[in-house]
């Protein structure tokens, strides 16, 4: 079966047809071409296609694409400013190393900000509770928990 | 089990209304299926279990979304609330702290704000974390059927739910004043796995000493056995001492029947399901 929806997608609004079984996750990299959302363990475990829903982080895997109707969606592609300035959580990853085969870092970026949008003075188990449906196999997550300790810091959430 | 990439194919079905939702699975009988938050439903769907044609969306059924307190104190939790915003709502926190911690220390912040609280309850039964709480705080559950509906408490849902039943909310009475509340949960990861075992507790003490009531809800345990009413008894009316609160304990882990699982063995979990509730009645006690 298929269903027309409109989402709002890193701020444009785009009309789409889309087939009941399909994921958000699958709509967003197949149909939208937005491959900057990761597909790994495709059943909620790994947080790699983590993407922001109405502003609340969500596993775009876990979630049916024709039930994001009417809503916005932030995907990483979305953060970088004019010209492709980087969004301070990109640019704290890149600098503190938080960034190795860089496979996880979109899911760990998105569930970073949705934390940073409700919360911009997270104390470190706020973050690592925020981070905590995202898996890293390179880095050992200490990196990660300071860039977006700095991000914070250079959004103007210093505590 | 084979994993599959892609969810099969399926009809999705919006209903508005409860009335619509009852309709749709009169005509689709068995080929239909209930979908609420879909965490675990979509999970189940792409390892082929319980696949059916036919799939009944919740999202836009009006009526099933209400966190409000009536004039009589008590709280209605609609079943598609979200897991997070029973945990950040100030109502909950104030007069029913013990669920909206469940529900904090469920899952990972992505599964908090798409898990739905009937859904935990519904699909997951024996292991759904929020239902020990909903048990030791007394909720009832509203139950819909096509022909009615019915309230039950939620401890005896089990028995009365049907498979063509809709669980439209809970309904929480109001806590006496000065009412104490633990709870503890065992997982492998804390913030992440399921609770492999756990208990909550509700506590009614006279003059800081004496156990006036208590209600204690065990997870991890079979659905009959949830409710550890030999462990209450043995509270009930005593002098709360470090001694009576381990017999209390050693007699809910009794009462509460589990299998083994991948990860532990019964015996082992009845050890840890001990040691759970002991420290849920303790740290009632000093709450």
């Amino acid at each position: 079966m298929k269903h027309d929806i409109e989402l709002k997608v890193n701020g444009d609004t785009v009309t789409l047809q889309v087939d009941s079984r399909r994921t958000l996750l699958e709509v967003l990299r197949e149909q939208l071409g937005l491959t900057g959302t990761k597909e790994m363990c495709n059943k909620g475990d790994c947080g790699g296609c983590t993407v922001t829903l109405d502003g609340n982080a969500v596993l775009s895997c876990m979630m049916l694409a024709v039930e994001a109707n009417g809503k916005e969606v932030v995907t990483i592609e979305g953060l970088a400013g004019e010209g492709y300035r980087l969004h301070p959580l990109q640019k704290a990853f890149v600098e503190r190393g938080a960034i190795q085969c860089g496979y996880c870092s979109p899911g760990f970026i998105m569930s970073a900000k949705a934390l940073l949008d409700k919360n911009p003075h997270p104390n470190g188990d706020q973050i690592r509770e925020a981070i905590s449906n995202n898996i890293c196999r390179c880095t050992g997550y200490v990196q990660i928990i300071e860039a977006i300790e700095s991000a914070a810091l250079e959004m103007g959430g210093a505590k | 089990m084979t994993y599959y990439r892609r969810v099969p194919e399926f009809d999705y079905l919006a209903p508005k209304s409860i009335g619509e939702v009852f309709s749709l699975l009169g005509r689709y009988k068995g080929d239909a299926t209930l979908f609420a938050g879909g965490t675990i439903a979509l999970h189940q769907m792409k390892e082929r279990i319980g696949a059916r044609p036919y799939v009944i969306g919740l999202k836009g059924v009006s009526g099933l979304d209400a966190l409000a307190v009536g004039k009589d104190g008590v709280l209605t939790v609609g079943a598609m609330v979200l897991l997070q915003r029973i945990a950040d709502s100030a109502e909950v926190q104030g007069g029913w702290p013990l669920l909206a911690t469940v529900c904090r220390l469920l899952g990972t912040p992505q599964i908090r704000n798409m898990g739905t609280i009937g859904g935990n309850v519904a699909i997951r039964f024996s292991t759904a974390e929020t239902l020990p709480a909903l048990i030791a705080l007394r909720a009832q559950v509203r139950i819909a059927a096509a022909g009615g509906e019915t309230v039950v408490p939620v401890e005896n849902l089990y028995r009365e739910m049907k498979s063509d039943n809709l669980l439209t909310e809970f309904l929480l009475p109001a806590l006496p004043k000065g009412v104490r509340m633990g709870y503890r949960k065992f997982a492998v990861r804390e913030h992440f796995d399921y609770a492999t075992v756990g208990a909550a507790v509700v506590l009614d003490m006279d003059d800081g000493k004496t156990c006036k009531d208590i209600t204690i809800g065990l997870g991890g345990v079979t659905l009959p056995t949830m409710r550890a009413k030999g462990a209450e008894e043995i509270m009930k009316g005593r002098t709360v001492t470090d001694d009576i609160i381990a017999k209390a304990a050693e007699a809910a882990a009794e009462g509460g029947h589990m299998g083994s699982d991948v990860m532990f063995s019964a015996g082992y979990k009845s050890k840890v399901l001990k040691t759970m509730v002991e420290r849920a009645i303790k740290e009632a006690v000093s709450d």
